[in-house]
């Protein structure tokens, strides 16, 4: 199979030639599954479809109520040590009953934007991952910037069915969530 | 009392309840987690400080010497 352009060149022996070109097959694109605001101590995403390739979760405007506090993450309701996260190429222990999203954010100005991808988050046999990209507001000076290149690190094998957010302390004051499945 | 979000995507429904003693029971074992998390993380910070002064060095020019 040979690809040029968008279009791939693969074999066929109805073709006197043995080979043809295809066009690739209609895929890709995401689909809002839902969207809300952050409010109260804790946010539970359940029923997630496993209909898709991956899902791509957006968090805009994340703000708490205590000045720092960080995003967290869990899958299922599973409050046990199984997570950890990292930003660097590295290998250690999930050592964690939760995930980081983000460094510090601002309590009083909220402009961040956390984007995470979870690959192949329906399959059932493999530890499950996802990639994180964010900035926000420092929590010392707002008008400061954190950037976190984060990867969230979950070691069960089951379906991502249900995705839990939470402020590492306080409630969420403000913040809006968005849940895309990709195809 | 604190409160938790629940969304069900595949409905839509949207439920605001107060967390069962279950999950107050967890959230305050997540807050002194994160408690302890950030006094390590200043401890940390202030070992850092302390042997920059006893170096008589900057971060800077610890990570020139480190580069």
């Amino acid at each position: 199979l040979f690809r040029y352009g968008s279009a791939f060149f693969v074999a066929d022996s109805v073709e006197t030639t043995g080979l043809k070109w295809v066009a690739p097959a209609a895929g890709g694109g995401y689909t809002l599954l839902t969207s809300g605001t952050l409010s109260s101590s804790a946010v539970n995403l359940t029923s997630i479809s496993a209909s898709y390739t991956d899902l791509y979760l957006v968090v805009s405007n994340y703000k708490p109520e205590t000045d720092g506090a960080v995003l967290r993450i869990r899958f299922n309701g599973d409050t046990n040590t199984r997570y950890n996260w990292t930003n660097a190429s590295s290998g250690g222990t999930f050592n964690s009953s939760y995930a980081e999203l983000n460094a510090t954010q601002d309590n009083t100005v909220a402009q961040g934007l956390i984007t995470v991808v979870f690959r192949d988050y329906s399959n059932t046999s493999t530890w499950k991952f996802g990639v994180v990209e964010g900035i926000s507001n420092a929590a010392d000076t707002a008008t400061s910037w954190n950037y976190q290149p984060l990867k969230v690190l979950y070691n069960q094998t089951g379906a991502i069915s249900e995705i839990n957010l939470f402020p590492s302390s306080g409630n969420f004051t403000s913040g809006n969530y968005y849940l895309y499945g990709v195809k | 009392m604190s409160q938790i979000k629940i969304h069900n995507i595949e409905t839509g429904e949207i439920i605001e309840r107060e967390m069962t003693a279950e999950e107050l029971f967890q959230l305050e074992k997540d807050n002194k987690e994160a408690e302890a998390r950030a006094a390590e993380i200043a401890k940390k910070a202030a070992e850092k400080a302390a042997l920059l002064e006893k170096l008589g060095i900057t971060e800077e020019e610890a990570k020139l010497l480190l580069a």
